[in-house]
């Protein structure tokens, strides 16, 4: 199928994306999953505002991450900072599609779009990410606590506001980080998948869908093993076949971070 | 390419018609990554050192002391110029010695 008709306007500064973001409008960010539903007819927006023409920049600053909404999934792959200081976003974004959708794929545009099964989105809320957004009608960005709000990932944009950039603290000394996943087939959408950070005094279990396992957190600061861990974070989902998935994604997350 | 051109512009085309294009900047460590060609180019940003302020870690005192020793032994080149003096002294009374055998 075609998507129906749409005017398309292609943005080189979040001020002029701003502006174009009228009602009925839609920000195409790569397009790697809103091509599809245009494609489908499960969206049809009047107009579609491309931010790729913004030019995304990863840049570590004082130890905390800034990564640009617009930067390529590629990009981060790639990155040696990443590969550096924060290695489990590149352990979680190699499970993102395929080459071909991770070089035109963004990083903004795979959290705004807010799929439950988002490899980053799990990554991003393991590693408390914050979310930089600009709103149509205060015209000034904000920053939002995605642990304080929801536990669950990103915010939920509304209508009129932008995802500009991704903020990451710095890991705790010492931090071991591992993703495990678990898909049909390579490069398919996940049926389950963990991230976990790992630090002396420090841990963080991320579960795709379904947000951070507190409860497992908690039992591991107290000395719990990864199997006792990784049961309890196996409660945050239903069915036994999901559980019994989280369950042991969570428990070979844990090991390869380190935790017996 | 210098650091501040490179951090001046995210975008650019360079003379042969390449699109070179900023990737990462660690303010931190002071380098950055651009890419052109689907290659990826490093680019460290300079050191500004100034001697003055220069002030030495705790672990190499240890050395920077046994170097000034080395520098308080070149100050005193007492030693070799003595040497020239006897040295002198003594060509002096040779000579002398002989000025006398030739007379008598």
């Amino acid at each position: 199928m075609k998507p129906a008709p749409f005017e398309y306007v292609a943005v080189d500064s979040w001020d002029a994306a701003l502006e174009a973001l009228t009602d009925g409008a839609r920000v195409l960010a790569g397009g790697q999953s809103l091509v599809p539903l245009l494609n489908l007819r499960l969206v049809r927006p009047a107009r579609l505002v491309d931010v790729t023409p913004i030019v995304g920049l990863i840049r570590r600053t004082d130890g905390v991450l800034r990564i640009d909404a617009t930067v390529r999934q590629a990009t981060l792959e790639r990155s040696r900072i990443v590969a550096a200081h924060w290695p489990l976003l590149a352990q979680a974004v190699r499970h993102v599609g395929h080459p071909a959708t991770r070089s035109r794929g963004t990083v903004g545009g795979s959290v705004a779009h807010a799929d439950p099964r988002a490899e980053l989105v799990c990554a991003l809320t393991a590693l408390d990410a914050r979310y930089e957004t600009m709103a149509r009608t205060l015209v000034e960005r904000t920053v939002r606590d995605t642990v304080s709000a929801t536990r669950t990932g990103p915010p939920t944009l509304g209508p009129g506001e932008l995802l500009t950039g991704i903020v990451i603290p710095p890991l705790p000394p010492g931090a071991k980080t591992a993703f495990a996943e678990h898909a049909r087939t390579h490069g398919s959408f996940a049926e389950a998948a963990a991230a976990v950070v790992l630090a002396e005094e420090h841990a963080a279990i991320a579960i795709l869908g379904a947000g951070r396992a507190t409860a497992a957190e908690r039992a591991l600061l107290d000395g719990a093993s990864a199997a006792e861990a990784a049961a309890l974070a196996a409660d945050l989902v239903d069915g036994d076949h999901p559980r019994a998935l989280v369950t042991e994604l969570t428990r070979r997350a844990l090991v390869e971070a380190g935790r017996a | 390419m210098k650091w501040d051109d490179l951090l001046a512009q995210r975008q650019w085309r360079d003379d042969d018609g390449n699109l070179n294009r900023l990737e990462e900047v660690d303010d931190d460590d002071g380098f950055a990554v651009y890419r052109r060609n689907g290659t990826s180019h490093d680019v460290r940003r300079p050191r500004a050192v100034d001697p003055r302020g220069f002030e030495p870690r705790s672990e190499f005192a240890v050395e920077l002391r046994a170097f000034d020793a080395e520098v308080v032994e070149d100050e005193a080149p007492a030693a070799p110029s003595r040497a020239r003096l006897v040295a002198a002294g003594v060509a002096a009374a040779g000579l002398a010695w002989l000025a006398t055998r030739r007379r008598g």
